[in-house]
């Protein structure tokens, strides 16, 4: 029974990584492709991990497989988070099926700056006060 | 923080006294140190708000689980199948989170979720940029988002006040709430706060924003 789950998990985890290659080959654009990797990729070190500690079932190896676990996932987000940022303000192209983009208005090129778009709301909510020069 | 330590420490004690130093007896320790914590926990003020904190770490992991298995199997099925399913496209959410640690922690936890990926905050740190793959359902998503921000900054509830959004109400308006420890103090002094959280529950945020703006003036 406990082969079995073992099994499952070693299985599924090598698939979750398959996975993230045929993804990087197949989709279209940079962000697309960070989705694929490093979360699928993740997820199945960390199914591997489990497995790795069912089976040795030692305190010294099952706290070294949680270790790993846990820095995979403090790790991974940052670095795709830094990638698909640094690839879409140099300018990669986004997937022409990419149906909105809120950022690009918002950003001005010359000076880096990144508006949040709210500036504009709250301003048009705000009541008019005695103070206010007319 | 000195709920932590001081569980630790039983921990340790017990491992200590026990003379077994296996992980399993440390975690048998910590387990025991955990109760008695919550047992004295109304006489000691320093420990306010530690046991409710494990529960709900423990229910954010779950959750936070069941979302990543979900979103996985999702983007495993639209690469796998020959046509495209996906609507990808950038949204910005507005952000509840205020310190930069909340930050963080927010865009990290979006990023790790498959389908969605945090790519900037804006200069004023109150918008999330975050690409997604499936916009299909943008209402939903961003309903999702809303839940695992919530969910996450409620960890840090009992040191800061939470802020609370109500999905029903005008999108952005976000109330700033206490919520169970730091709702405490203030409730026993006035007997204020923790009925207006209850009140804010009931009516869907809008007496919550009249008594702000009754603080605010």
């Amino acid at each position: 029974m406990i082969d079995f789950i073992k099994g499952t998990l070693i299985i599924a985890g090598s698939l979750f990584m398959l996975l993230a290659a045929i993804g990087i080959l197949r989709l279209p654009d940079l962000l697309t492709r960070m989705h694929a990797t490093t979360k699928a990729a993740a997820l199945g070190v960390m199914l591997i991990m489990l497995a790795a500690a069912m089976h040795f079932a030692e305190t010294s190896i099952v706290a070294r497989a949680l270790a790993i676990v846990v820095f995979i996932l403090m790790t991974a987000p940052v670095a795709a988070h830094v990638i698909g940022r640094a690839g879409y303000f140099v300018g990669s192209k986004l997937w022409s099926g990419t149906v909105k983009d809120e950022l690009r208005p918002n950003y001005d090129p010359l000076t880096h700056e990144l508006k949040s778009g709210m500036e504009t709301q709250e301003n048009a909510k705000r009541q008019p006060r005695d103070t206010d020069p007319d | 923080m000195t709920g932590a330590i001081w569980n630790l420490l039983l921990g340790l004690a017990w491992v200590m006294l026990s003379g077994d130093f296996s992980g399993l007896n440390l975690l048998v320790g910590l387990v025991f140190g955990y109760i008695t914590l919550v047992l004295i926990e109304p006489q000691l003020a320093s420990l306010k708000g530690y046991p409710a904190r494990i529960p709900r770490i423990i229910g954010f992991v779950g959750f936070f689980l069941k979302e990543l298995v979900q979103a996985n199997l999702r983007v495993a099925f639209d690469v796998l199948t020959p046509p495209w399913h996906m609507r990808p496209g950038v949204i910005a959410m507005p952000l509840n989170a205020k310190t930069e640690m909340e930050i963080t922690m927010v865009a990290n936890l979006i990023s790790l979720t498959p389908g969605t990926l945090s790519l900037d905050v804006s200069d004023d740190r109150k918008v999330l940029y975050i690409h997604a793959m499936f916009l299909d359902d943008e209402e939903g998503l961003r309903r999702n988002l809303k839940e695992m921000e919530h969910r996450a900054l409620e960890l840090f509830a009992d040191e800061s006040c939470v802020s609370y959004w109500s999905g029903d109400h005008e999108p952005g308006a976000s109330a700033r709430l206490c919520s169970r420890g730091a709702r405490a103090k203030p409730a026993r002094q006035s007997g204020g706060a923790g009925a207006v959280y209850n009140h804010y529950r009931r009516n869907g945020g809008v007496a919550c924003h009249q008594v702000r703006r009754a603080q605010l003036s």
